[in-house]
């Protein structure tokens, strides 16, 4: 099936991937493209792979899932923007067969833009599981397409799928799809509507009734030169519509396409037997319950903190050695050309970084998210945090990205795109940088163990959660209301290692991809700060800030600029500028550690972090984001200076 | 009724939403339409509420509080 040898030719087909979230359309898209790529969990941007239809070359897009083709979250905007600015020849609907209502809303939907569709009914197995089943004879009959049942996991009827996308592009003239009529009134206007639009004759991909009903329901997905023409047309009709009952004209449309959906689902589907509640459901009452479930929650934050570092822990040190050796290789070179060996110097701790401390916590971290999102636990969480969330102008669904930003702040801006609300995504993404990574949790360990003991850092744990809870709240108020929680909960189901491993890899191309340039290039920068002695006059211009304003020693400061490239340099850097050896004998006393702790933690994100917030939000966000953090860092660290003071 | 005072684990009928059309529009995408028939999961009394949406496939559904105040239901009699 897969073609990569040869680019496609000119003409080459297109087809499209559709479905909800969590249909199978990515494992379809694994079988159909015979490729073991990435598999299972959200799919964030479009992926394509060319395959052979018969004698048809095509591209086979994979588009973020979607409710309905009125888009509501980033991806969804994503996959309807793509199906409406391309030549698409063929949509692949997938469908989850175990809720057979919600796919055939969205069948009916797609049967509006007038291209040629399959409807591929997935998870049939799990349906049957489930007790539900699927008339495929029936269902045909009702759009007049091809349908096939399938179960992508297993590669079930994805043949027979494939044999009918080849004879839908082989006879396109064939394909009449059955045309939903709305009821009385209502579809007597989009016909007219669908008139006027037909005599514009302008080129459009879609059918005039997609526009039509878009342009009534949806108005920005009709393209501007057009809406001009019929937009008159348009307010009389829609005004029709709505003189009956007081709801919004959107709200007319999507209620027809809601019984139309209804009708289908129930001429086509037949519960055979409940049987007694799926185990899903008897495991919720004690995930979700309001004490019980809590107790659970606080386990598992336990067990997956736990695992995280101790799996990173061993990771690191089996790493430790053969990086160390390398360094030896050009340690040679320090006498004679010493700006060379201070930039390879630079690059080498730069890879010591990412290899030795960020990837082997990046690893466990990165591996047990996509598990226990695979599994469906994370809805639960979002769920039950969702209270406590809240409190801080946020809702469940930001506990996500914060869970992962214990771990690396890097994947939880990435993990930020499966919140839909805009606002929300930023208040998330701003305060995203507070939660102290694994870089950072290991300098507050390191230093409060060495100096000033093991309850300290319960002291600065709880006042960063408080930082949180506040700058939230301002957030919060500043910006608009917070939008309540709307969140599926997905039934729970046995997360598949498979997807876990391959998911993982994925990730982690994606932040080697994007991380490593920075870290090694940032850390080549501080060689050369060695290399210039340039600690020097970075310490006095930060003397006003470390010496007068924190009391810390004045040396302090070119650790703040190592800092911001990398935290864990933070140590070593340290040890350097007060020449001691290991941390235990640093010349400061407790409270200068405490403080500078606190300042060190709060004061900035990481170079990289810096990186993927611009690329991932933009200037003005990044902006606000890094300017709140060193505020906040200065008065924090001032605060617990007064404390001292005081004391 | 509001579906925050609502009792547990009876069939109830939404009768009205009263909240922003953007939320309205959402709660229309995952399946939530006037008319439904729908279940509170579990009774707790503050944070989001659980509901089973009984016409569609019974698919789960969390809403915040404060939205869930704004669905009025009924008794499915």
């Amino acid at each position: 099936m897969k073609t990569d040898k040869h680019p496609l030719p000119r003409d080459y087909k297109q087809i499209a991937l559709v479905g909800r979230r969590s249909s199978g359309k990515t494992a379809l898209f694994e079988v159909i493209g015979d490729l073991k790529k990435q598999a299972g969990g959200p799919t964030y941007e479009e992926k394509t792979e060319k395959v052979l239809f018969g004698s048809h070359y095509c591209r086979l897009v994979d588009l973020p899932g979607i409710n309905s083709l009125n888009p509501y979250d980033p991806s969804e905007q994503l996959s309807s923007r793509f199906l409406n600015d391309n030549k698409i020849d063929l949509i692949i609907m997938v469908a989850d067969s175990t809720m057979p209502a919600r796919s055939m809303e969205l069948a009916v939907e797609i049967s509006e833009t007038g291209i040629p569709f399959v409807i591929a009914m997935n998870m049939s197995d799990e349906a049957n599981k489930h007790g539900v089943k699927i008339d495929i004879q029936k269902l045909e009959e009702e759009f007049s397409v091809p349908v096939v049942a399938t179960t992508a996991v297993y590669g079930k009827g994805v043949k027979e799928l494939t044999d009918k996308c080849t004879y839908m592009l082989n006879y396109p003239e064939k394909y009449n799809p059955s045309k939903f009529k709305f009821t009385g009134h209502i579809e007597e206007g989009i016909e007219r509507l669908e008139k006027i639009i037909e005599e514009c004759d302008s080129v459009l991909p879609f059918a005039p009734r997609y526009y039509a009903l878009k342009a009534i329901e949806n108005p920005d997905f009709v393209p501007a030169e057009l809406m001009k023409k019929i937009s008159s047309d348009r307010d009389i009709i829609a005004d029709e519509f709505t003189d009956g009952h007081n709801t919004d004209v959107f709200e007319v449309i999507s209620y027809e396409r809601h019984h139309l959906a209804m009708k289908t689902a129930e001429a086509i589907s037949v519960m055979t037997h409940r049987g007694e509640r799926p185990l899903s459901d008897k495991l919720d009452d004690f995930l979700m319950h309001p004490i019980l479930g809590h107790l659970i929650l606080v386990l598992f934050f336990g067990l997956y903190f736990f695992s995280i570092f101790a799996i990173g822990g061993f990771l690191a040190d089996y790493v430790a050695a053969p990086i160390e050796s390398l360094a030896d290789v050009f340690a040679p070179l320090k006498e004679n050309y010493s700006f060379l060996w201070y930039s390879i110097n630079g690059a080498y701790m730069g890879f010591a970084g990412v290899a030795g401390i960020v990837l082997p916590y990046f690893l466990p971290l990165v591996f047990l998210a996509t598990l226990f999102e695979d599994s469906g636990y994370i809805a639960r969480i979002a769920f039950m945090v969702d209270g406590i969330m809240h409190k801080i102008g946020l809702h469940g669904k930001s506990v996500i990205p914060f869970i992962m930003g214990f771990g690396c702040t890097v994947p939880a801006i990435y993990a930020t795109r499966l919140i839909d609300n805009r606002r929300d995504r930023i208040v998330t993404a701003v305060l995203l940088p507070f939660i102290p990574c694994s870089a950072r949790i290991a300098v507050i360990f390191a230093l409060t163990a060495a100096l000033a003991g093991p309850l300290w850092a319960i002291v600065i744990y709880a006042f960063v959660l408080l930082v949180i809870a506040i700058t939230g709240k301002i957030l919060s108020r500043i910006l608009s209301e917070p939008t309540g929680l709307i969140l599926e909960i997905p039934d729970l189901k046995k997360p598949s290692l498979k997807n876990s491993f391959s998911r993982t890899w994925f990730k982690i191309k994606d932040f080697v991809k994007d991380a490593t340039i920075f870290l090694i290039g940032g850390s080549i920068v501080l060689g050369w700060i060695e290399y210039f002695d340039a600690a020097h006059y970075i310490n006095t211009v930060i003397s006003p800030l470390t010496e007068y304003l924190l009391e810390l020693p004045k040396e302090v400061g070119s650790t703040l600029v190592f800092g911001f490239f990398r935290k864990e340099l933070i140590i070593v850097m340290l040890n350097q500028a007060l020449n001691v050896g290991s941390l235990v004998d640093l010349p400061m006393t407790v409270d200068q550690i405490i403080v500078f702790i606190i300042f060190v933690t709060l004061y900035f994100p990481c170079f990289t972090t810096f990186i993927v917030l611009w690329k991932e939000f933009g200037k003005k966000t990044v902006l606000l984001s890094s300017f709140l953090s060193i505020v906040i860092a200065i008065i924090s660290a001032y605060l617990f200076r007064l404390f001292f003071n005081f004391f | 009724m509001s579906l925050t005072d609502a009792p547990a684990n009876t069939i109830l009928k939404i009768s009205s939403i009263h909240s922003g059309s953007e939320v309205r529009k959402k709660l229309l995408a995952l399946g939530l339409h006037i008319d439904d028939n729908l279940m509170k999961v579990g009774r707790t009394k503050w944070g989001p509420v659980l509901v089973k949406n009984l016409s569609t496939d019974s698919s789960k559904l969390a809403l915040g509080r404060g939205l869930a105040e704004k669905i009025n239901v009924e008794y499915e009699n």
